[in-house]
């Protein structure tokens, strides 16, 4: 057998407990990904752990394909996700996390995949693959997990916002200094959202105004 | 009740703070949208912007202080509203408007432009901030009551 290896490795200006916040927010993948995933699935999940089903489209070789994930967590540095996809391939990834200070951590993907020894010449195409998806999606989270610790310092409250922005008054003193984030896994869903439900993005092309 | 529908009600706020909100925007009118260029900004206004950023989109989004604001034309009219999703803090205002609703970056929930109301979850909705344009900008009020 042979083992296809691709790692890469960002920093990011937030703790890793707002990565892993974001690594377990399911329904944001076909929200800020959209032009990526078509649809998500939550199959079942509790605490840390959880069984997905996702539709992506692959980048540079431009494949849509579907794979069934299986998530959770091996320490507080480390997640796994398992994934399965359609033609027997299974994709092993490990998500390791480093607190560099209060702000800001180290994020390390290893991506693994066993196949028949004569598939070792794959291993170029692999990794520009891998290192493609994992550039492409970083790009589109790293606003997400800043911006979220950046409200998240300011006071906010899933599902009710900043009181100071809802109650028309001026911000708390204290406002944006540093406030632990928690790791409350599953991510909360909505009733509309119910696990088991599917998520489907609601439109492939958008005008982008920005952040 | 379900593991979901119990989370949702820890967390959710009571519908009476969404209806209180809306009491708040239906006693200012259309939203706290305010086009009087004959008047000076008034106590607490502050410019955050030239009407030109408007375009190309019709809108734009811009943090002033700790608030992020989300400026946009509807019907000739410029608003404002709060351009934080309150779900989990997403970019309300990061896709172009289209057919009078935004829908949010992240978990696309969607809100309608002209009152801030949630589609997609009644108990949400967003802040409208009273603004104010003169002499090709754009003043926003940021805080309204002061003392509290």
């Amino acid at each position: 057998m042979a083992t296809l290896i691709a790692k890469c490795s960002m920093e990011m200006d937030c703790p890793k407990e707002v990565v892993v916040w974001n690594y377990y927010d399911h329904e944001h993948v076909v929200g800020t990904h959209y032009k990526y995933y078509s649809e998500f699935r939550i199959l079942a999940e509790r605490d840390d752990w959880c069984l997905v089903e996702r539709f992506y489209k692959l980048p540079i070789v431009n494949l849509r394909a579907s794979s069934l994930g299986f998530m959770y967590m091996e320490s507080p540095n480390l997640i796994r996700s398992i994934q399965h996809g359609k033609l027997g391939l299974v994709l092993d990834q490990e998500i390791g996390l480093e607190d560099l200070g209060q702000d800001r951590c180290r994020v390390t993907c290893t991506y693994r995949m066993e196949l028949p020894d004569f598939a070792r010449v794959f291993q170029p195409l692999f990794e520009r693959v891998i290192t493609r998806w994992f550039r492409d999606t970083w790009v589109e989270d790293a606003p997400m997990r800043v911006r979220r610790w950046k409200v998240w310092k300011l006071g906010f409250r899933d599902f009710r916002g900043l009181d100071y922005v809802n109650q028309t008054t001026a911000a708390p003193s204290g406002a944006g200094a540093y406030r632990p984030h928690p790791v409350r896994l599953p991510v909360p869903k909505t009733p509309e959202s119910p696990p088991g439900s599917g998520y489907k993005r609601p439109f492939e092309k958008s005008t982008e105004v920005g952040y | 009740m379900d593991r979901a529908q119990q989370v949702w009600e820890a967390l959710a706020p009571s519908s009476d703070s969404c209806r209180e909100s809306e009491q708040i925007l239906s006693k200012k009118g259309s939203l706290a949208v305010v086009t009087e260029p004959e008047r000076a900004p008034g106590i607490g206004f502050q410019r955050i912007a030239d009407v030109s950023e408007l375009e190309p989109y019709g809108q734009f989004s811009k943090w002033v202080d700790d608030h992020d604001i989300l400026v946009f034309r509807q019907d000739g009219e410029i608003k404002a509203l709060s351009n934080i999703c309150p779900h989990f803090g997403g970019p309300v205002g990061y896709h172009q408007m289209k057919e009078g609703v935004f829908t949010c970056l992240w978990h696309n929930y969607r809100f309608e432009a002209s009152t801030g109301r949630c589609l997609t979850n009644e108990h949400l909705c967003l802040r409208s901030y009273k603004i104010k344009v003169e002499d090709g900008g754009i003043w926003v009020q940021l805080v309204e009551n002061p003392g509290t």
